[in-house]
């Protein structure tokens, strides 16, 4: 009976460190199965007339939300001179095709009208320079926000695309 | 004790010259005439020493949009462009920009909700649609557009909006310091234009 006791007491001890070490490695493996990182070049309006604002809000929220969920070790940003250092970088090429600026006030009065909507050509390419994934990505704010919120709404939806692409890039790291 | 003599003859306050002008309204004439002249020949002194942009001010009362490392969005704070640095203060929090380093200073405009906040959220369910006639308020504001590089040649871009006609004036204090910008300020920008119709008018 004492044996049992001692023998539960000691396989409570040994099971979390047991645990601790599998989960450790675990995530050591997954880190080095994660692309190097991605490079986020500044987003461009060639085309389409786009005030600045608008330019850099989807330029700065699309960082925070790949370092949130892009699945990236490092996030760089446009002329980084680190990105370069590391061979395994994607980098995202951003195009703005289709631009509306609705109005606040409209959509705050009619809840209709007045949505603000951004189409963004997204296009990751790997360091040589060779598309991994082309994209056309939409964000829009129809209720409730300024018209800034949709380039949140679009940086969201871009790392959900970025993670697919660190997800199929990492086999290939893993085995270079 | 002497007595006073109350009955010597006043003196006269005004003497009159010969055309008949009061000598005190002439005195008074000359002086007004020599500050007036002063102030003529001091005047171009003046406008060398002020220059378009003021060098020194207090800081302006900003919302911070986004883009600033370590900040939260819609942050409350005092933006000020002195002594090369651009310098964003929030609390006990501060950030400083080196001017030289801001690759493009960009003005706009936008409007906000007079009822904001908290209670701006509240009365967004008000009956009767009064939430929605109180939408109808709106403040305009400026908002000022800045982005840099950083050490690593990172580039950044922060938003920050200020009350109307203030971001002209960081966007003058900047260039004045060193920031580069893609659209001219307005000064510029009919400075330019004087000097377009001056080499219009010379050609034949």
């Amino acid at each position: 009976m004492r044996n049992l006791f001692r023998a539960t007491i000691l396989a409570c001890l040994v099971s979390p460190m047991c645990l601790g070490v599998f989960v450790s490695r675990a995530q050591e493996k997954a880190s080095q199965a994660m692309p190097t990182g991605i490079e986020v070049e500044m987003v461009q309006s060639d085309e389409i007339k786009l005030p600045t604002e608008f330019q850099v809000a989807l330029y700065e929220n699309l960082i925070r939300q790949l370092q949130k969920k892009g699945g990236f070790k490092n996030v760089y940003r446009d002329g980084d001179r680190n990105a370069t250092e590391h061979p395994g970088t994607i980098v995202l090429h951003s195009t703005v095709k289709g631009f509306k600026q609705g109005s606040e006030r409209a959509r705050q009065v009619t809840t209709v009208a007045g949505a603000t909507s951004i189409t963004v050509h997204c296009r990751f390419t790997d360091a040589n320079g060779h598309t991994l994934l082309e994209r056309d990505i939409k964000g829009k704010v129809r209720f409730f926000g300024g018209n800034l919120k949709a380039t949140y709404d679009f940086a969201k939806k871009a790392a959900g695309i970025a993670r697919e692409v660190s997800v199929e890039q990492s086999p290939r790291v893993a085995r270079s | 004790m002497k007595p006073s003599n109350h009955t010597a003859p006043l003196r006269p306050r005004m003497t009159q010259d010969a055309s008949g002008i009061g000598i005190p309204a002439m005195t008074r004439n000359s002086v007004l005439l020599t500050i007036t002249f002063a102030l003529v020949a001091l005047s171009p002194l003046c406008r060398a020493q002020s220059p378009g942009v003021q060098t020194t001010r207090e800081p302006t009362k900003t919302t911070l949009v986004t883009g600033l490392p370590g900040f939260k969005d819609d942050s409350n704070g005092s933006l000020a462009a002195e002594k090369g640095h651009l310098q964003f203060v929030h609390s006990k929090n501060a950030i400083e920009i080196p001017v030289p380093s801001i690759t493009d200073v960009v003005t706009g405009s936008d409007n906000q909700r007079v009822i904001r906040g908290k209670v701006g959220t509240v009365s967004m369910f008000g009956p009767y649609g009064s939430g929605r006639f109180l939408s109808l308020f709106r403040s305009k504001l400026d908002t000022l557009t800045i982005q840099y590089r950083d050490g690593d040649g990172g580039l950044h871009g922060v938003i920050f909006t200020m009350a109307v006609g203030q971001a002209e004036l960081l966007k003058q204090q900047l260039i004045a310091q060193g920031a580069h910008t893609t659209i001219a300020t307005e000064s510029s920008s009919s400075h330019e234009t004087s000097k377009l119709n001056e080499t219009t008018e010379q050609k034949p």
